[in-house]
């Protein structure tokens, strides 16, 4: 019965308040004698901030652990921004806990829309800068979250960011490394050799006229290619995806069903020959200003009236016909990487 | 401590009132008397409902409202506990077993900061009981004190007509804290003071079987017996059956 001048709680079937003596009236409402009950998904959530707790008891009676030579406002540092920290591996799940979403809610959003638009770019330097303003705000939170109000000073809370752009950084590296497992060399910066390209990649291409003076041998290059003739034909557009083999002037002969560049061998897998060259051996000088591609063309009856100026015809490129250059295979997700020049 | 006062076991002892024919009465006592029984078989949700059934028919009884608190601590909802016990403390403020609750509560949800100043709180009040003592224990131990085995000998000096549940609840605590060598000495005393509680000969089984005993089995059919199908002892049971050489070696 609750006391109507100390709203005291006072137990049934008192006159008088146990706590002011005032007269007491009958309550209306009955004494609730029904603990609350913890509803059952709660469990493994209490159970995990139960561990984490349980570490910080053991910490914080370890008594070597006041023996290191930690700076003074390192020491001012709770185990409770130790384990905002570490919650902060989600953004905004620390602020949650502490009941604090809203001081962060936009970063959060921020930090959302930043790193689906750096993922989107990534490869460009665009996508690059934007992946580091993802680290950046993602390192931000962090520090907000394990900070108060007022709590540190300015100098404190750089240091802080500092250390954690560091470690996000890493657990960024980290997760790519583990997501995307399968990429040599890394997660998405790779380098992709031609021969790697499958049926169904998309690739981006650049255009660019300075780009057309220095290609490799090895590049993927967008171009026009020609009607040959009677013999060779293409179903699809004239226009497509070849790799170069040879570069202005030098000297390219096919024996064998392999390249060979100035005197040199070249690996079949690496400069496939197409199923279209003739199987006699054959030499064609490139000239300047030229490269040598190995493009795909289908082949009309036998195919034994191709000879060696129907090939040089197809494959000897003037660089005005090509059109870009590819940089990077985008598509899928986890065969994404830079295409490289093999030599 | 008041609230095992009225703890009386066996066939003789029913409250048998002046109902016509001799029936039951169901009252407070009736349904504090059942909790203890659920209490002491190992079933916490029906002894945490007959405590509850027993205070709505006496709101005043304080023993029942002691016992839903530490039924909540038994079944792990330690903020619920610190709530209840919270509610409890408006209408009996500043009671020293009370805030000896909300210690355990807050030790076993890993709160040591909180556990020990209501512990340190319930200390100073006067009328400090048996269960004051044991809480302040096992705050003890988690700090890994060795005060706390003093705690438990004035726990158990203080306890009166209570020294057997106070040594059954001496024992699961140091069972829990792993100290089963001492836990042993006062849960073999508990299972001769209630030889048909399954929560005794679980605890007790349990001590045994970290020792390495092969009376641990029998202790734990024994408790099975007393409640089949108790899955707890159930898994204790085939987990020491189970044991390969090197644990029974190790004795672990």
């Amino acid at each position: 019965m609750r006391c109507p001048q100390c709203e005291f709680e006072n137990m049934p079937n008192r006159d008088r308040c146990f706590q002011c003596g005032s007269v007491l009236k009958e309550a209306q409402t009955p004494l609730d004698v029904n603990p609350p009950r913890m509803a059952y998904w709660k469990r493994p959530l209490r159970y995990m901030f139960r561990c984490l707790r349980q570490q910080r008891v053991i910490s914080s009676s370890n008594r070597m652990a006041k023996k290191i030579p930690l700076p003074r406002w390192m020491r001012k540092i709770s185990h409770d921004a130790v384990i905002s920290v570490i919650f902060s591996v989600i953004p905004g799940l620390s602020h949650y806990l502490q009941k604090r979403f809203k001081e962060i809610r936009w970063y959060c959003l921020a930090w959302g829309v930043v790193l689906c638009t750096s993922l989107f770019l990534y490869g460009s330097n665009t996508g690059m800068g934007l992946f580091g303003l993802t680290i950046g705000l993602h390192a931000w939170i962090a520090v907000h979250g394990a900070t108060p109000k007022g709590g540190i000073t300015f100098k404190n809370r750089v240091t802080s960011l500092m250390i954690m752009l560091v470690c996000v950084f890493g657990l960024y590296r980290l997760i790519g490394r583990t997501v995307f497992y399968d990429l040599a060399d890394g997660y998405t910066n790779m380098n992709i050799p031609y021969h790697n390209i499958k049926s169904g990649d998309y690739l981006l291409a650049q255009r660019s006229n300075a780009r057309k003076d220095s290609l490799l041998r090895g590049s993927m290059v967008l171009t026009n290619l020609p009607t040959i003739g009677a013999g060779l034909y293409r179903s699809q557009n004239m226009q497509a995806f070849v790799e170069i083999v040879g570069l202005a002037g030098e000297t390219v002969t096919v024996k064998n069903r392999r390249f060979i560049i100035n005197g040199q061998e070249k690996n079949s897998e690496k400069y496939p020959v197409p199923n279209w060259f003739p199987k006699k051996e054959f030499t064609i000088v490139v000239p300047g200003n030229s490269y040598f591609i190995n493009p795909d063309y289908k082949i009309r009856g036998d195919g034994m009236a191709i000879n060696a100026v129907m090939v040089k015809n197809a494959c000897v490129i003037s660089a005005n016909d090509i059109e870009a250059r590819a940089f990077i295979r985008w598509m899928p997700l986890t065969r994404r990487g830079f295409l490289k020049e093999i030599e | 401590m008041k609230r095992f006062t009225q703890l009386e076991f066996g066939e003789n002892n029913e409250n048998k009132g002046n109902g016509p024919q001799g029936e039951v009465i169901r009252d407070g006592v009736y349904f504090y008397r059942e909790a203890l029984r659920s209490w002491l078989m190992g079933d916490y949700e029906l002894a945490l409902r007959n405590y509850s059934r027993a205070l709505e028919k006496n709101s005043t009884f304080y023993e029942a409202w002691v016992g839903q608190i530490m039924m909540l601590i038994e079944l792990g909802e330690y903020p619920e506990a610190l709530v209840w016990a919270d509610k409890t403390l408006e209408s009996f403020p500043e009671h020293p077993e009370l805030l000896a609750a909300k210690a355990i509560a807050c030790v076993r949800d890993s709160k040591m900061d909180k556990a020990l100043a209501y512990s340190d709180n319930s200390l100073s009040k006067q009328n400090v009981t048996a269960y004051v003592w044991l809480a302040r224990a096992e705050i003890l131990m988690a700090r890994k004190s060795r005060m706390a085995e003093d705690c438990i000998s004035n726990a158990i000096s203080q306890a009166g007509k209570n020294t057997p549940i106070i040594r059954l609840e001496a024992g699961r605590l140091l069972r829990r804290k792993g100290l089963y060598s001492s836990a042993l000495k006062h849960l073999g005393i508990s299972v001769k003071n209630f030889p048909k509680s399954a929560m005794a000969w679980y605890e007790y089984g349990c001590c045994q079987g970290k020792l390495g005993f092969k009376e641990a089995q029998t202790a734990f059919e024994q408790s099975l017996e007393l409640r089949p199908g108790w899955n707890i002892a159930e898994t204790a049971s085939n987990k020491f059956m189970k044991r390969g050489f090197l644990r029974r070696l190790f004795k672990i």
